[in-house]
């Protein structure tokens, strides 16, 4: 009887221990804090791309790798990042409606990005000043720091300029990378 | 009638009212029959009618026919709701519904949309020549459109002379232009005021510069692609600038005034801040106010809100020279116009944050840029016209500036009540800041979302505490601020 109970414990340790390396296996095959996007198939070309979310410690962004279809110009990959961004995150503060779709991206020989979007924007628009920050500033970011052309980002909400923002953001303008990164880390420095 | 048949009797009368290649600029009396636009080009090609359409009292033609009339192609996608028009060379995006086109990478805004109906994709009239003069290299287009006739491909008229004239506190420079010119105004602190106009060119060899007059003199004319750019140097003394066309005797304005008020009842732009940026911190009130938010503050963060202004301005009452006032809030923007006409020296707001996450810190916010503003107004302005003159972008830097420097020192006054690492700084692009002409600052004294940092606000203790050091950093502030302007 104890020689199968031994038997017993030693088989359990066994599956045990098969599973705890599969599952160390599995952690260590992917990379480190990186999510698919939609739509990447397997052996289509993929890019690496960050977005920005907000920090569930405090208020400001923090960035997320994710790969995305590496197909099209600049306008293309931008509508596929800003695609990528409103599907959110699930470790990080995201405040989109993810109902939001992209209508159309033009990018203007200055650098400035027309970013057409869906009404949903506006139908939940993140409530409080700090959530709006970091969604519009994740937005913004999250363009500028993936294509270089992209200098500063005009919203439209079905091909036109809010005339009257929601909110506290003047997204009736474009809204440049700067005014979101703040100068937080210089002053805790 | 129905509209195409119109259109189509017409087209067929057409040669007998329009003239191919007639001289564009010309008084012509002809006219497209009604609800239709004659399309007619400068090289001699027939001219072609299309339909014109209304919808909401905007004035439309349809694309495709504007398109072959230019001798142009036409496609559109019914799934993305895009359309294009290109020739072998050359290719212009739109889409429905959108104020916008895409001509390259260039990217155009419009002032209404495109339209659809069984005409197909629907152009705003008042854009046909946006769009022509793009696709027709250095010559122009020129819209009539009480006549309905659209002239394209022509030389832009050239003038030889411009001419300056000063009535009292306005100076006008004046070029001759039989059609009303596409116009912007540059400004740059070295170059001066830069005209930029578009459908009116400068004679290359006999152009006469005039002198110095009033408050303009014209330094330089330059040649531009469809136009001219003519580089002012301003006097000091002017204040606002507006421009206009004289149809009667063809003939585009530009009016520089010294005058305060024509600034102030909004007929004129102001191109220089009327105020010298010492003015702006030291002399006039602090302003308090506590912004609630209906939809997430309860009654009791509204009223511990309120408190804690109050609380602030108690304190400055007995630690700073100048007056400190709470403002009971009317709206963000009202409370803008309300704290430029008091001129005041600075401006926070206390606000609860609802973040969802983060350990409730303190937070400091002052805005990103300056790109709205306030007029400001009152019955000063007058007498400071005399002060070194700046640029508005100049003030507004400044302005940022010290809105950083005071929250630097209240942060550290904060660090020291609160503990370090308690507190954080931040700029943001808020727009109600962005209009303010004062150093401007939102202070979120607690995040609704966090236990710890609601008591604290919701304790008098606490409060008192947090207004006294607060107020310390006012005062500090202020006077070092003041110190620093001492000759």
């Amino acid at each position: 009887m104890r020689r199968l109970i031994w038997i017993a414990a030693i088989g359990v340790l066994l599956v045990a221990g098969v599973l705890l390396v599969r599952a160390l296996l599995g952690v260590l095959g992917q990379p480190p804090n990186v999510q698919h996007g939609g739509g990447v198939e397997p052996g289509a070309p993929t890019r690496m791309i960050q977005l920005f979310y907000g920090s569930r410690d405090r208020v400001g962004l923090e960035g997320e790798d994710r790969a995305i279809p590496d197909l099209g110009g600049e306008e293309a990959m931008i509508e596929r990042i800003v695609t990528e961004y409103l599907r959110g995150s699930r470790s990080r503060i995201a405040g989109f409606n993810p109902a939001v779709r992209v209508r159309g991206v033009f990018l203007a020989q200055d650098g400035t990005v027309y970013l057409d979007l869906t009404s949903e924007l506006l139908t939940r628009w993140p409530r409080g000043d700090g959530l709006e920050w970091v969604s519009v500033g994740g937005l913004v970011c999250s363009i500028t720091e993936n294509v270089p052309a992209a200098r500063r980002i005009q919203i439209l909400v079905e091909g036109k300029i809010i005339e009257r923002p929601p909110g506290a953001i003047a997204i009736d303008l474009p809204l440049e990378p700067v005014g979101f990164r703040g100068f937080t880390e210089d002053w805790e420095s | 009638m129905r509209r195409h048949q119109v259109a189509a009797i017409a087209l067929a009368v057409l040669p007998c009212l329009v003239t191919p290649g007639i001289a564009l600029g010309a008084e012509s009396i002809i006219q497209a029959p009604p609800g239709t636009i004659a399309v007619i080009p400068a090289d001699g090609r027939e001219p072609q009618l299309i339909p014109r359409v209304e919808h909401d009292a905007i004035d439309y033609v349809p694309l495709g026919g504007f398109a072959r009339a230019i001798g142009a192609r036409f496609g559109w996608d019914p799934y993305s709701y895009r359309g294009w028009i290109e020739t072998d060379s050359l290719r212009t995006r739109f889409m429905l519904d959108s104020p916008i086109l895409s001509h390259g990478s260039e990217v155009l805004q419009l002032g209404a949309p495109l339209a659809y109906d069984e005409n197909g994709l629907l152009l705003p009239t008042d854009y046909l020549r946006l769009l022509t003069e793009r696709w027709h290299g250095d010559r122009i287009a020129a819209w009539r459109s009480g006549a309905g006739l659209f002239h394209w491909g022509v030389e832009a008229p050239v003038f030889r002379d411009l001419r300056i004239h000063t009535i009292g506190r306005r100076t006008t420079l004046r070029v001759p232009s039989p059609r009303l010119p596409e116009s912007s105004l540059l400004w740059s602190s070295s170059e001066g005021l830069e005209v930029v106009l578009s459908g009116v060119a400068a004679h290359p060899e006999s152009l006469t510069i005039p002198e110095p007059h009033g408050l303009i003199h014209v330094r330089e004319v330059r040649g531009a692609p469809k136009g001219c750019r003519i580089l002012l140097d301003v006097d000091r003394q002017a204040l606002g600038v507006d421009t206009s066309y004289d149809e009667k005797n063809g003939v585009w304005e530009l009016t520089l005034t010294s005058s305060p008020d024509d600034v102030a009842k909004g007929g004129f732009l102001l191109v220089r801040p009327v105020a010298r940026p010492q003015h702006a911190a030291g002399t006039g009130p602090v302003i308090i106010t506590a912004w609630v938010d209906p939809g997430r503050d309860t009654p009791e963060s509204h009223g511990a809100l309120v408190d804690l202004a109050q609380r602030i301005v108690s304190t400055l009452a007995d630690t700073l020279m100048q007056p400190a006032e709470l403002l009971e809030s009317q709206g963000r923007v009202e409370d803008a116009i309300s704290a430029n006409r008091a001129r005041a020296a600075l401006f926070i707001a206390l606000r609860t944050e609802g973040y969802p996450g983060g350990e409730g810190k303190l937070q400091i916010v002052r805005a990103s840029s300056r790109t709205h503003w306030v007029p400001l107004d009152g019955p000063e302005r007058t007498q400071e016209t005399t002060a070194r003159p700046l640029l508005w972008s100049e003030t507004a830097e400044m302005t940022l500036l010290e809105a950083d420097r005071i929250a630097t020192i209240l942060a550290s006054h904060l660090e020291v009540y609160r503990g370090p690492r308690s507190v954080t700084r931040d700029a943001r692009p808020l727009r109600w800041l962005e209009g303010l002409t004062m150093p401007a600052l939102i202070i979120y004294p607690a995040q609704m979302g966090d236990r710890i940092s609601v008591e604290k606000l919701f304790d008098p203790l606490e409060r008192a505490g947090l207004a006294r050091a607060i107020a310390f950093g006012i005062s500090e502030a202020l006077a070092a601020g003041r110190s620093e302007r001492l000759p």
